[in-house]
C-alpha cells in the first residue's frame, strides 16, 4: 500500500508547521502546501494505526478460534 | 412541608444513588484470555450459570427428542458470535448486529446417536479490541420417555410446610436421613432431599448461596 510507504518521522520533519506570514503570493500556497501536506499526514498516520489494529485483532480472533477447538477436544469426554 | 422534606430526602437518596460510578477494568486481563468462562447465555431459557452461580458455564440433562435451544440477549455492540460442539455436531460462525437477539436451536436429529456433547463459544465485540468472553455448556442426553421428577413444592401455600412428594422413600433434611417423610415443617434456610425407590432424586434449598 502506498500509505505504508511513507516514513511518518521524515514527514514529521519535513512538516515544520510554523506557518510565514503571507507577504507575497509564493508564501501562501507554500502555507496552503504544507496544511495539505499535514492533512494528508494525519490521514495517513489514522490509516495505518486503523489498520494496524484491524490486524491486531484479527489475529487476537484467530489465535482465540484456534484455542476453542484444542479447549474442545479436551471436553470431549463422551 | 413535611412532603418538602420527603421530596428533599428522595432527591438526596437519588443523587446517592447516581454517584455509584463505573470503575473500568480497561487494562486487566479478558476473561477469555485467563481461560475464563463467563458469557452469559440461556439454554432452554434458563441462564447457564456455574456452581458459584456465575454466568457462562453449565451442564444440563436433556432429552433426545427435544431440540436444544440457545438464545443471547440483545447487546449494545455489534459482534462476532462463535459456537462449536464437540463431534463436530453444531457450528456456527456469524456476525451479531447491535441491538438483535440470538436464537439458535440443535435439532435433536444432529444428537440422535450421541450419549451427550459439549460446546464452546465465544463472543468478539466491535466495540472493544482483542476483548472477548466464552461460554461452555456439557450436555448430557437422557432417554426420550424419561419423566424427571417433579419440583418439591410448598404444602398448602403455607411456605412454612414441604410436600416432599408421594414417592419419597427416604428424605435428607438438614444432613439427617428419615424414611417416609411427606410434608416436613421447614425454617427458610433448610435444606432437603428425596430419593425415591427407583434412585431418583430431589431437592429443596440446595441452590441458595
Amino acid at each position: 500500500m502506498v500509505m505504508k510507504s511513507v516514513n511518518l518521522d521524515e514527514l514529521n520533519k519535513l512538516l515544520n508547521l510554523t506557518l510565514t506570514a503571507p507577504t507575497s503570493k509564493l508564501s501562501a500556497i507554500i502555507n496552503g502546501m504544507k496544511l495539505l501536506l499535514a492533512a494528508v499526514f494525519i490521514i495517513a498516520r489514522h490509516m495505518l494505526i486503523k489498520e494496524q489494529r484491524e490486524k491486531e485483532a484479527w489475529e487476537y480472533k484467530k489465535r482465540q478460534l484456534n484455542s476453542i477447538n484444542e479447549d474442545l477436544k479436551d471436553s470431549d469426554i463422551f | 412541608m413535611k412532603n418538602f422534606i420527603l421530596l428533599i430526602f428522595l432527591c438526596v437518596i437519588t443523587y446517592g444513588c447516581q454517584d455509584l460510578k463505573y470503575v473500568s477494568d480497561k487494562f486487566s486481563i479478558s476473561s477469555a484470555s485467563a481461560k475464563s468462562y463467563e458469557y452469559p447465555i440461556f439454554i432452554n431459557r434458563t441462564m447457564c450459570l456455574d456452581l458459584n452461580k456465575r454466568p457462562g458455564l453449565c451442564a444440563l440433562q436433556h432429552k433426545h427428542s427435544t431440540p436444544l435451544k440457545i438464545e443471547v440477549d440483545p447487546r449494545p455492540y455489534s459482534y462476532l458470535f462463535f459456537i462449536r460442539c464437540t463431534k463436530d455436531l453444531f457450528r456456527k460462525r456469524f456476525d451479531v448486529p447491535k441491538g438483535k437477539r440470538v436464537e439458535l436451536e440443535i435439532d435433536p436429529d444432529t444428537f440422535q446417536n450421541f450419549n451427550g456433547f459439549s460446546c464452546i463459544g465465544e463472543v468478539f465485540p466491535d466495540d472493544r479490541e482483542k476483548v472477548s468472553a466464552r461460554f461452555n455448556f456439557l450436555v448430557r442426553l437422557v432417554k426420550a420417555d424419561y419423566i424427571f421428577r417433579e419440583d418439591i413444592d410448598f404444602y398448602n401455600r403455607s411456605k412454612k410446610h414441604l410436600a416432599l412428594g408421594r414417592y419419597s422413600l427416604y428424605s435428607t433434611i438438614d444432613g439427617v436421613t428419615k424414611k417416609k417423610k411427606t410434608i416436613i415443617k421447614i425454617n427458610s434456610d433448610t435444606k432437603v432431599y428425596t430419593e425415591s425407590y427407583a434412585m431418583r432424586f430431589n431437592q429443596f434449598g440446595h441452590e441458595k448461596r
